[in-house]
């Protein structure tokens, strides 16, 4: 079995961080199905499971998800073989961490609208953290002592 | 120019002109003392759209009829620089005024799409909370007219069953009182006072003093409510604090003051509500500044000619 290079450099993960929104319903669903089976299909398998798409359609859809970088693919005898380049978990995850980096950003600039319970914080807060957690720890103690 | 482009730029230049001089007005106001004031989110959210709101009352209510009793409707006649570049300015206004409030509904739309399919929705006190798996500790509402709260599930995991019964309270709290309905408004409001320092200083009081009111809204004097929100706020903090560099590389210096401020203030007595006389007083003068233009309509028409004419 050949195993081909993928048509781009970056790795799937880097190339799905731009958002899961980039993957059309179709997409998804062929996604899904490849990490439901938890190995390589061709197109002919997957067809299996659509049997109202045409083969071509679901062909140029394995396509599009691999020059996503979302897919890899080997030959398989004639055919190409794809499976997903990692797991759903993972590259979703990232995919939303993407999202998350990018609307954070935006929201310490009012650049969409949001309203997170905490803005940002810097890593040099730690000690103001910690005063502030003592301070709550001893007002706890002092309420468990006035129920008692 | 026929009747109805002269009226139409008319009114854009009316527009502009008034936004941009009540704008002047608050920035003023606003370094005069106003911003030592003690403000609700309310309060502060009128005084931000003084200018748009206004300029629209007083062009629509005022200008408008002032035109059309007084000017002859078979008029035509050409628009001087002045009365262009004022109109130009409106129209700018109000298309960058858009574009800012698309980008961020745009922005929190892509957010929501991308956690669509992969959330996990939860239950916490009858308020559905949409759960997504992400190394970054997002607890927000997130949207405009649909909005829904948003909490990764490390934020979950890191505090107590109460604390975050607290923090879906705090961001129910900001459902209720349509906070983010709000923050379009203030994305959207096209006016001058939106590149001047004073407008800035507005959306981030504006900003801090929803978070308090929700903060208050959800706890109420409850003290064991308001430990357990304090102590959620700086657990969230805390996570903040230890995520990756590209998110603190976009830190706000007044942030820990904001957490700072929100827990010293859960940790203190709740304070009884305030009542808001601001609002009325501003409702009031509009209401005031229309009679009183009836009488003056054929001063304004004469503004209005001077307008048309000036540089021609």
């Amino acid at each position: 079995m050949v195993k081909l290079r993928p048509p781009r450099r970056s790795g799937p993960t880097s190339a799905f961080a731009g958002g899961a929104s980039r993957l059309g319903p179709l997409e998804t669903r062929v996604l899904e199905l490849l990490w439901h089976c938890n190995r390589a299909l061709t197109v002919r398998h997957v067809q299996g499971a659509f049997t109202d798409l045409a083969y071509t359609t679901l062909m140029t859809t394995l396509d599009r998800l691999y020059r996503k970088g979302v897919l890899t693919r080997r030959l398989q005898g004639r055919a190409f073989a794809y499976e997903p380049c990692c797991s759903r978990d993972k590259l979703l995850g990232e995919a939303i961490s993407g999202q998350v980096t990018a609307l954070l950003a935006a929201s310490g600039t009012s650049g969409a609208v949001l309203s997170t319970l905490v803005d940002v914080v810097s890593r040099t807060d730690a000690a103001l953290l910690d005063e502030l957690d003592s301070l709550v720890q001893a007002a706890r103690v002092r309420l468990r002592l006035e129920d008692t | 120019m026929t009747f109805s482009v002269i009226l139409f730029v008319v009114l854009a230049a009316a527009y502009g002109l008034l936004s941009t001089l009540l704008s002047l007005a608050v920035a003023a106001a606003w370094r005069l003392g106003l911003e030592r004031l003690q403000a609700s989110a309310n309060e502060l959210l009128a005084v931000r759209l003084i200018p748009a709101g206004g300029a629209a009352l007083l062009t629509l209510a005022v200008v408008l009829p002032a035109f059309l009793v007084s000017e002859p409707a078979q008029e035509s006649e050409a628009g001087g620089p002045l009365l262009v570049a004022l109109a130009s300015i409106a129209l700018l206004s109000v298309g960058i005024g858009l574009g800012r409030a698309w980008r961020a509904s745009w922005a929190a739309r892509a957010f929501l799409r991308a956690c669509g399919p992969l959330t996990r929705q939860s239950y916490v006190t009858g308020r559905r909370v949409e759960v997504v798996d992400v190394a970054e500790p997002v607890v927000a509402v997130v949207g405009g007219l649909r909005a829904r709260i948003v909490a990764s599930s490390c934020v979950i995991s890191a505090c107590s069953n109460e604390e975050f019964r607290q923090v879906v309270a705090h961001e129910s709290a900001h459902l209720s009182t349509h906070d983010n309905l709000k923050l379009v408004l203030l994305l959207l409001s096209p006016d001058a006072l939106a590149w001047l320092p004073a407008g800035a200083a507005l959306k981030i009081r504006w900003r801090a003093a929803a978070e308090r009111e929700a903060d208050e809204n959800a706890t109420g004097p409850d003290v064991h409510k308001r430990l357990a929100l304090a102590s959620a706020l700086i657990k969230v903090a805390r996570l903040q604090a230890s995520t990756s560099p590209p998110i603190t590389a976009f830190s706000i210096a007044v942030a820990v003051d904001g957490v700072e401020g929100r827990v010293r203030g859960l940790l203190a007595p709740s304070l009884p509500a305030r009542r808001s006389i601001c609002l009325w007083g501003l409702a009031a003068s509009a209401l005031l500044g229309l009679v009183v233009g009836i009488p003056l309509y054929g001063v304004i028409h004469q503004c209005i000619e001077t307008l048309v004419a000036f540089g021609r």
